[in-house]
């Protein structure tokens, strides 16, 4: 075997470990989510345990790939805002997880403020990708962002009347920023899956795959919750939240494994293509 | 006219046949690299190129012009082959230099004029701005220089000194020659069309180094400098299989490689370019894989791009857009 296939081989295999290390944790989730073996507050701990977990993957996979590339190094700029970004959900789906113990109901506060300030990171993300990619001019650049961010306010205005509008509820903050997280996955998602078309098999598309996976299981979990579906399924003990959550925590696993498999790309070259004389 | 051989000084000695033989083995023994002149009176003359021991180019003088023998006719030539020797080792960049000066037509025009060296590097810079290109020879005393002048903006300048005990290359060339002051240099201007089968070989080359050098560029600021390390990795392991004398380090082509033609050396770049495009595609997507080959191609000087489509890019299995085709 040739040094190259060597690499390839190492790099296989902490792929594989990784995955089952995520199927562990999914299936893990599951049993404890719909069988509740322990306690209630067990119950509850383990599975805001296993979200946290998931999320600090997903950051700490990113950091590898940011700490992988060298200062200078335009890729790393991306991975900053990026790897960024996860921590910051890290940090809410941490401070979300303790008020969801404490707390009987979670209001809109700190989490929220990670949250929201997080998809304008992934945001900064996709934009030096795209000038990255492109090289438009840079007033042209501009342009298209100064119009991005015109049509996602306008949209995220447009939703919160809308939501404020169905339910009944006064336009405030609260609606805002529920109104924030559609949009924002909506838009989000939608750059990462054409970035991800641009780059289509090729592993620099993994990262931006787990983001639109993650805003579209992000978006029915914000569709499931302003509905009252979510509430309803848990409380009459429906496989809908269910399906929510788990899904909610395989998103966050899916954005760890593909920053995780760019690292592993980055240390080992491209790991799932075989030379032609390899078995 | 300008007469290459005559103006070199290198050891001569007179031999016969069966000497030419025995020097021949001594030189694959010895894993010789340069050209060996065998010159008998005004009858005939042969120049023979070696890399690393093994001969692979012939040439004789036929006429005023030095013709390419072919393969099968190497045993008989040899065996005709006798006259006064001179053996000049040079590295492999030296080799190509040679046979550019060797395949030009000794009756075409050229310019003689006798300058201090520390003006030389000004009057080559002049000749870099015209579009014309040239061969500069450049003799002071027992040293000479060789100037491959392409003839247009940002095209590379190849050099070459031969000094007394060594060789450069490079940039190093004409800040040699600088530095020898008001010392008179007799310099030889030999313009040239590049068209022929060395001259056709050589644009080819550098037409390929410079596509390599900016599509890795490119591909190093989409993917990082790992990437591009394991995409050197690939391809010198290719190379490496293939016995090819090419390097790729980083963002650059270290190009070794001596090929006869410009369909032999099409058909090697041919297999690199579809190398580095699969390499590329596993990372950045056969899309943008695509798109950087032809922003590297498109920014390519059209002359050297013309090259590189009529021996490498016609038929290359991946989509890239052609201006002209063959």
């Amino acid at each position: 075997m040739n040094r190259r296939a060597m690499m390839r081989a190492k790099g296989l295999h902490w792929f594989r470990f990784a995955l089952a290390v995520a199927s562990v944790v999914v299936f893990a989730y599951a049993v404890i989510y719909i069988a509740t073996p322990f306690s209630d507050f067990l119950n509850n701990f383990l599975s805001n345990f296993f979200t946290v977990f998931a999320a600090l993957l997903s950051a700490v996979a990113a950091t590898l790939v940011w700490w992988r590339y060298e200062k200078g190094e335009p890729p790393r700029r991306i991975w900053q805002w990026f790897m960024t970004a996860l921590w910051l959900w890290t940090i809410a789906e941490l401070i979300w997880a303790y008020q969801n113990m404490t707390l009987e109901e979670v209001p809109t506060g700190w989490p929220d403020v990670f949250w929201v300030f997080a998809y304008i990171l992934f945001g900064a993300a996709l934009y030096r990708q795209f000038i990255l990619l492109y090289h438009p001019d840079p007033a042209s650049a501009r342009r298209r962002l100064f119009y991005a961010l015109l049509l996602f306010a306008a949209f995220t205005a447009l939703s919160a009347f809308f939501f404020s509008f169905i339910t009944g509820q006064p336009l405030g903050l609260d609606t805002l920023v529920n109104a924030f997280y559609p949009v924002g996955d909506f838009g989000i998602g939608l750059a990462g899956l054409w970035l991800a078309r641009r780059f289509r098999n090729g592993a620099l598309a993994y990262a931006w795959i787990g983001l639109f996976v993650f805003c579209i299981s992000d978006l029915l979990y914000t569709w499931l919750d302003l509905s009252g579906a979510y509430s309803w399924s848990l409380s009459h003990g429906n496989s809908l939240s269910a399906i929510a959550d788990i899904t909610y925590l395989i998103a966050y696993l899916i954005v760890a494994l593909g920053c995780f498999t760019q690292w592993l790309i980055l240390n080992y070259g491209p790991i799932f293509k075989k030379e032609p004389h390899e078995p | 006219m300008f007469d290459l051989f005559s103006s070199l000084s290198v050891r001569n000695k007179e031999v016969a046949n069966s000497y030419l033989q025995t020097l021949l083995k001594i030189q694959e023994r010895e894993l010789f690299t340069g050209v060996l002149h065998v010159q008998n009176g005004e009858k005939s003359q042969a120049v023979m190129f070696f890399r690393e021991g093994v001969l692979f180019a012939f040439y004789t003088l036929v006429g005023r012009q030095w013709l390419s023998v072919s393969r099968q006719d190497w045993n008989h030539e040899l065996t005709q082959t006798e006259g006064n020797v001179r053996v000049l080792a040079l590295p492999v960049e030296g080799l190509r230099i040679f046979r550019l000066f060797l395949e030009l037509e000794r009756n075409e025009e050229h310019t003689f004029i006798s300058i201090n060296a520390d003006k030389i590097p000004a009057k080559i810079a002049d000749w870099e701005q015209s579009d014309s290109p040239s061969l500069v020879h450049v003799r002071q005393g027992e040293t000479q220089a060789f100037f491959v002048i392409l003839g247009g903006p940002s095209l590379p300048l190849e050099s070459l000194l031969i000094g007394s005990e060594r060789f450069q290359s490079g940039s190093a060339v004409l800040t040699q020659i600088k530095s020898w002051g008001n010392r008179a240099c007799y310099v030889t201007r030999l313009p040239t069309n590049l068209e022929s089968v060395g001259g056709n070989e050589y644009v080819l080359r550098v037409a390929f180094s410079s596509l390599a050098q900016r599509t890795l560029e490119r591909y190093q600021e989409l993917a990082g400098r790992f990437l591009v390390t394991h995409l050197n990795d690939a391809i010198n392991y290719l190379n490496e299989q293939n016995r090819q004398s090419m390097y790729f380090l980083g963002t650059n082509v270290n190009h070794r490689e001596f090929f006869m033609d410009s369909e032999q050396a099409g058909r090697v770049y041919k297999i690199l370019l579809e190398k580095m495009y699969e390499e590329m595609s596993l990372v950045v997507g056969s899309e943008i894989a695509g798109r950087i080959f032809e922003d590297a191609l498109a920014s390519t000087s059209p002359r050297l791009r013309r090259q590189l489509e009529t021996y490498v890019l016609a038929g290359i299995p991946f989509p890239i857009k052609l201006e002209v085709k063959p």
